[in-house]
């Protein structure tokens, strides 16, 4: 009977078991947000604050905090050696993932990715790194492709973001000239072909557009030598006017 | 919506403590007790969402609510038998857990050993007449048994739970 007692007064003292503190408000905060997220609606910034304060609970055990630290000092140290690689570079394909997976996929981000491809061509050729120009060049010629075919959807889908995109379609042209001069020579024939095609899409599209509405006579002068640099193929001078009847 | 979430908050912090306790001491794992008390209170929140937020006896309610929890846990996990191998390696692993958190000493842990032992209707009475403390008449509430069947019941239950801590 008293071991009895002595047992019975043993199994009290399991009271003392408790959950823990994170897990009780993090459970009662996201638990109603889960109930109402299966209804349609939308989680609370409470319980996307207390989602993100559950994480703590991995850093309570040292083999995840070395595990975490060994994760971010390497991978920080991998991501910045990664971002500085060019095409052809061991490290390129990490920076060419992370790129990948920051990056969007609309038009915009085509741009930007082409850009990044320039800039990069830019580095070989003044850093006059010949055993990355083939890569840098074919990586650049890629993106070129991306953005004709952007483009040409962007004009079809969107046609009012089309007029913003060839802006950054002229720098990006104005880019390739430069090197093509530092080099001598005209990179991916077939692409800027691709190129020019989608440009002068642009400018006929944006041509007829503008024919269409009552201008100014300072904005008709303007869309005559447009239509003129059309069609010449100086579809670059066509874009600058077309933006200044524009604005 | 407001009513149901003040309603739910406030069953909610009568009981986690004890709905915690009562699947720790019958799952011995703190990940899985908590994911099973958090499925505990989402079935919860759901039945107030759907029905008249107002539960008549909410403890025997979520309690219940706990016993089917985790019925479906080991349906799902299809565990049958439990090896003297596996339950050496839980065993190590409550007392590597209880020596981390500093919860309960070691001769806790043998009681706790002994409660998973034992058959799951016995785990039930010991946990709620000892543990939890709660009355013969609260725990027939929850069991839908009688109090006489329920107090038969804690009498072997403790007879059971000595046999083990002995053994």
């Amino acid at each position: 009977m008293a071991y009895e007692k002595d047992l019975i007064t043993k199994l009290s003292r399991l009271k003392e078991i408790e959950p823990r503190n994170s897990w009780v408000l993090f459970a009662k905060t996201s638990i109603p947000n889960e109930a109402n997220k299966e209804i349609g609606q939308n989680p609370s910034l409470i319980y996307k604050i207390g989602h993100l304060v559950s994480y703590v609970r991995y850093l309570e055990r040292p083999a995840y905090i070395f595990a975490v630290l060994a994760f971010v000092v390497f991978g920080g140290i991998g991501y910045k050696v990664s971002q500085n690689s060019l095409p052809g570079d061991p490290l390129y394909s990490v920076r060419s993932i992370i790129e990948k997976a920051t990056t969007g996929s609309d038009s915009s981000a085509t741009f930007k990715v082409a850009e990044r491809r320039l800039a990069d061509l830019r580095r070989v050729v003044e850093g006059n790194k010949v055993k990355n120009l083939a890569s840098a060049t074919e990586e650049f010629n890629l993106s070129v492709a991306e953005v004709s075919r952007g483009l040409l959807a962007l004009v079809e889908n969107e046609p009012e973001k089309a007029l913003q995109a060839s802006r950054e379609l002229v720098q990006l042209q104005k880019g390739k000239a430069q090197i093509e001069q530092i080099l001598g020579a005209t990179i991916g024939e077939e692409e800027t072909s691709g190129l020019k095609s989608a440009t002068k899409i642009l400018v006929e599209s944006e041509l007829n557009d503008l024919l269409k509405r009552s201008l100014t006579s300072e904005q008709e002068v303007l869309l005559k030598e447009a239509i003129g640099a059309y069609q010449a193929a100086n579809y670059q001078k066509a874009l600058e006017n077309i933006w200044m009847i524009s604005n | 919506m407001e009513e149901i979430d003040q309603y739910f908050n406030q069953v909610y912090d009568q009981y986690v403590n004890k709905i915690y306790r009562f699947i720790y001491l019958k799952v011995s794992l703190v990940e899985t007790a908590e994911d099973l008390s958090s499925e505990v209170f989402l079935r919860l929140y759901r039945h107030i969402q759907k029905n008249n937020p107002v539960i008549e006896n909410p403890q025997a309610f979520v309690y219940q609510i706990a016993r089917n929890v985790i019925a479906d846990h080991y349906r799902s996990k299809k565990i049958t038998v439990v090896s003297i191998e596996k339950t050496t390696i839980e065993i190590e692993d409550i007392q590597e857990r209880t020596r981390e958190q500093g919860e309960v000493s070691l001769e806790m842990d043998r009681i706790k050993e002994a409660i998973a032992k034992l058959q799951g209707d016995y785990q039930d009475l010991i946990i709620w007449r000892y543990v939890d403390e709660l009355t013969v008449p609260e725990i027939a509430q929850i069991t839908g048994k009688t109090e006489e069947n329920v107090r038969v019941g804690v009498h072997r239950a403790i007879q059971a739970l000595k046999g083990k801590v002995d053994v």
